[in-house]
């Protein structure tokens, strides 16, 4: 009652509230003083916004000439003069700005964003973990701007009474909804000279829906079924056969391979480059390296089992270079024109050194490959490290005696993987975010706080709160959370750019949990688990299984299991907020077996943990 | 096929009728009419007074070549806030980020107070005019929408493309944000 109360005060406030409602609503907020409170917090509310949004309203501009142009051309026929309202004296825009155009910013906002941006990559690439306290950006004001720094146009028309001027500095757009499928793009979709004639989405070899199903084996167990859309798979598009390895490393046996243009699902990644796949009759093969293969499908929700090993972090001296015009470029095999072609190329690259008479050497990678060449400088950017390149001689360049040709490919720009580990932190934590991308110009990374979890929203657009923008087609790195963070979540946002500096590409998000020590009343609580346990690790078929678990604040719990020889559904039932559990390992199997507990709380927020056991010969 | 509406004669509408047979008065009109309040929320939206007038000539001129489409079955300014808002959400996603204010990073740091700790803190309008600026659109959008825009709750709804029921939680949400960004900011004061 009390709370159906409090929720009528704000329509009572906007004059919206019918007589009867308004009248009983009256009747209680005369003898409840939090009702009393209410009212007056959103009547001040209520207040502000208005005197806020009509300054916002003031100054209307004129209407632009290219509408009037429109509207012209229907006016033309009927000969009658349009009439024009020359509402205030305002220079005249001349329609929407380019897209490459950047925004303008004050002066001295310029000058600390591009203080930030450095002080930021500081706090990144010294990895000592001191407090990033306030006062340290003054230093590094005097630190020349990195590539893709905002232009320090003086900004027209400050208006002095915009309270939230600091935030002039444009937010990001509203969270992509580029689709996976946008960024890892299956082989018979795109102009791929190496692709085969496998079509996209099915499986390569058997498989169909639920055909064969081997009697004995628990449901979730059965052989695989045909790929669907919003599985997540790779191709092998290269002309030679991948190895795919028993565990993520090339150090480990190799138990199978995947043929040229083969497809295999897969449904669960180390976060380090390494997707387990598939075998078209059924069961796990192994692992295959990003570098291999290509993804494809709806990549997003891949299983990431604990722990999850290292990764290697990037050298924080690269000097990276990518083309300027947006399109790609001609490499040859020397510093000169006189030099041969030996390809084009459009992505990133890294440069080693330069010629005296405006080359860069550079390394790229169309492909698996690492290839080097060279590139004039005049249709190329390049960050702050290039300065420091040596520089040598033309005339003391000795080119190969056969430069290797590369095909020019069409070369789609995606993101293999990103991930960002933990995905519960509390704040002052560290989070690792690493990420692998293909054929890019520009990466960049970007985050910013949310409140609820990335997948419930559909069209924020919030502030970021740092921004990376010289960033590697590969690497990681350690963000450290303030302690004195306060939304509920973060959103990490790695995005590619297949153009000139501009035009976002795809981009894939990572979401963050924050887990508060102190409870929070009034706002939903996150769910969490506290513990989750499956024993023994390693097991035989036939033998008990126990899982612990423990969360808090879960509305509901899911406990899933998956197995080796399964692709289907994932057995999946919703079990209490605190349990335990005993399983049997299936008998005549062999092979890993996966435990997922899910905990979702109000709002739709989940969080999840999977273990692995080993199930093996007795 | 157009739904029987006990609505009073709306001269809103009669402008974009005229304006779907060509009547660039019309338009004018409209413009002087409820330029200012499409300018308001789209200077909220993006925060961006510039871009916000470039999009706001983007949603005039979406207006004039969709008049004949509206069909009068919401009112002329949930129309006109529905375009806004939809050119708004491209019109971001267009630009290329830029970086984030200094102000924003280290002030949340530079202080440890909790946000239970703060003093109970007179909630008056100046604080909550500062405040308003450092929420997130969404937040900012529907009070706006809300107190200043006058929007029913089923004409939000339509705007923000939200269930009905949604509106009233988002709004308590907004003002949960608002008290916490209040205190964030009484911490930050120098």
């Amino acid at each position: 009652m009390h709370e159906e109360l409090l929720e009528l005060i704000p329509l009572y406030v906007a004059g919206k509230l019918p007589p009867e409602q308004a009248a009983k609503l009256e009747h209680h907020l005369a003898r409840s003083p939090e009702l009393h409170t209410a009212l007056e917090e959103w009547q001040t509310i209520a207040e502000a916004v208005r005197q806020q949004s009509e300054e916002w309203a003031r100054r209307l501009p004129p209407l632009a000439p290219y509408i009037r142009a429109e509207v012209e051309k229907r006016f033309n026929g009927q000969g009658a003069e349009p009439t024009m309202i020359t509402a205030l004296n305002q220079p005249t825009r001349l329609g929407p700005r380019s897209a490459t155009q950047q925004s303008r910013l004050p002066l001295s906002l310029a000058a600390a964003l591009i203080a930030v941006t450095v002080f930021a990559s500081l706090i990144v690439f010294l990895s000592s973990r001191e407090d990033s306290d306030g006062g340290q950006n003054g230093d590094t004001a005097g630190l020349a701007a990195q590539e893709g720094s905002p232009e320090t146009a003086i900004a027209q028309d400050s208006s002095p009474t915009l309270t939230f001027t600091p935030f002039v500095a444009t937010e990001i757009a509203a969270r992509p909804t580029a689709t996976p499928n946008d960024i890892h793009s299956p082989v018979a979709g795109v102009g791929n000279a190496t692709s085969t004639a496998t079509p996209a989405f099915q499986e390569a070899g058997s498989g169909s829906a639920s055909a064969a199903s081997s009697p004995g084996l628990p449901p979730n167990l059965q052989p695989t079924r045909t790929l669907s859309q919003d599985d997540c798979f790779v191709t092998n598009p290269q002309e030679t056969p991948v190895a795919i390895y028993r565990w993520p490393g090339r150090e480990n046996e190799v138990t199978g391979t995947l043929q040229p243009g083969e497809q295999r699902r897969i449904l669960v990644t180390s976060g380090t480059g390494w997707y387990e796949v598939y075998a078209p009759e059924g069961g796990i093969q192994g692992w295959v390296f990003i570098e291999d293969v290509r993804l494809g499908g709806n990549c997003d929700n891949l299983w990431l089992p604990s722990p999850t090993p290292d990764v290697p972090t990037t050298s924080p001296t690269t000097c990276r270079v990518s083309v300027i015009t947006g399109d790609t470029i001609t490499i040859r095999s020397g510093p000169g024109m006189d030099y041969a072609e030996i390809g084009s190329y459009g992505g990133q690259m890294v440069a080693r050194s330069r010629s005296a008479n405006g080359w860069y050497e550079v390394a790229f990678a169309p492909q698996s490959q690492t290839l080097t060449g060279w590139v004039p400088e005049t249709w190329i950017s390049a960050n702050t490290h290039c300065a420091t390149l040596p520089v040598i001689s033309p005339a003391d360049y000795t080119p190969q005696p056969t430069p290797t040709r590369f095909p020019t490919a069409a070369a789609v720009p995606q993101i293999a993987y990103f991930t960002a580990v933990p995905s519960d932190i509390q704040p002052g934590d560290t989070v690792t975010v690493s990420w692998e991308t293909r054929h890019a110009s520009r990466v960049w990374l970007e985050y910013f706080g949310t409140q609820a979890s990335g997948n419930a929203g559909t069209e924020a657009a919030p502030m970021p709160l740092a921004v990376f923008s010289d960033l590697p087609l590969t690497g990681s790195m350690d963000i450290r959370i303030p302690a004195t963070f306060r939304d509920d979540a973060i959103t990490f946002s790695l995005v590619i750019n297949t153009y000139g500096d501009g035009e976002r590409g795809p981009s894939m998000n990572r979401v963050v949990r924050i887990d508060y020590p102190q409870s929070q009343e009034q706002t939903p609580s996150l769910p969490t688990i506290i513990s989750f346990e499956v024993t023994p690790a390693q097991t035989a078929p036939g033998e008990t299984l126990t899982a612990t678990w423990e969360t808090q604040d879960a509305r509901r719990v899911h406990l899933s299991l998956l197995g080796e020889t399964g692709s289907g559904q994932p057995e999946r039932r919703e079990v209490a907020g605190r349990g335990q559990s005993t399983y049997v390992a299936p008998a005549g199997y062999t092979g890993k077996l996966y435990f997922r507990l899910e905990a979702e709380g109000e709002d739709g927020l989940s969080v999840s943990r999977t273990v692995m056991i080993e199930s093996g010969n007795p | 096929m157009n739904r029987e509406h006990s609505i009073p004669i709306d001269p809103d509408r009669q402008l974009v009728q005229a304006m779907s047979q060509g009547d660039a008065r019309a338009l004018d009109e409209l413009y002087a009419r409820h330029g200012p309040g499409v300018l308001s929320f789209l200077v909220s939206r993006l925060s961006d007074r510039q871009l916000a007038e470039e999009v706001l000539q983007d949603v005039m001129l979406a207006a004039w070549k969709n008049a004949d489409g509206f069909r009068g079955e919401s009112s002329v300014r949930t129309w006109l806030l529905v375009i806004a808002r939809n050119r708004a959400i491209n019109a971001r996603r267009r630009y290329a980020p830029t970086l984030v204010s200094v102000d924003t990073v280290f002030n949340l740091q530079s202080t440890d107070t909790g946000p239970f700790e703060a003093v109970a803190r007179e909630f008056d309008k100046a604080a909550v005019r500062d405040a308003i600026g450092y929420l997130e659109p969404d937040q900012r959008e529907i009070l706006t929408l809300f107190f200043y825009h006058q929007l029913s709750g089923p004409e939000i709804a339509e705007v923000l493309e939200i269930n009905p029921g949604t509106v009233k939680s988002r709004l308590h949400r907004a003002k949960e944000a608002l008290r916490r960004t209040m205190m964030l900011r009484e911490g930050t004061d120098a």
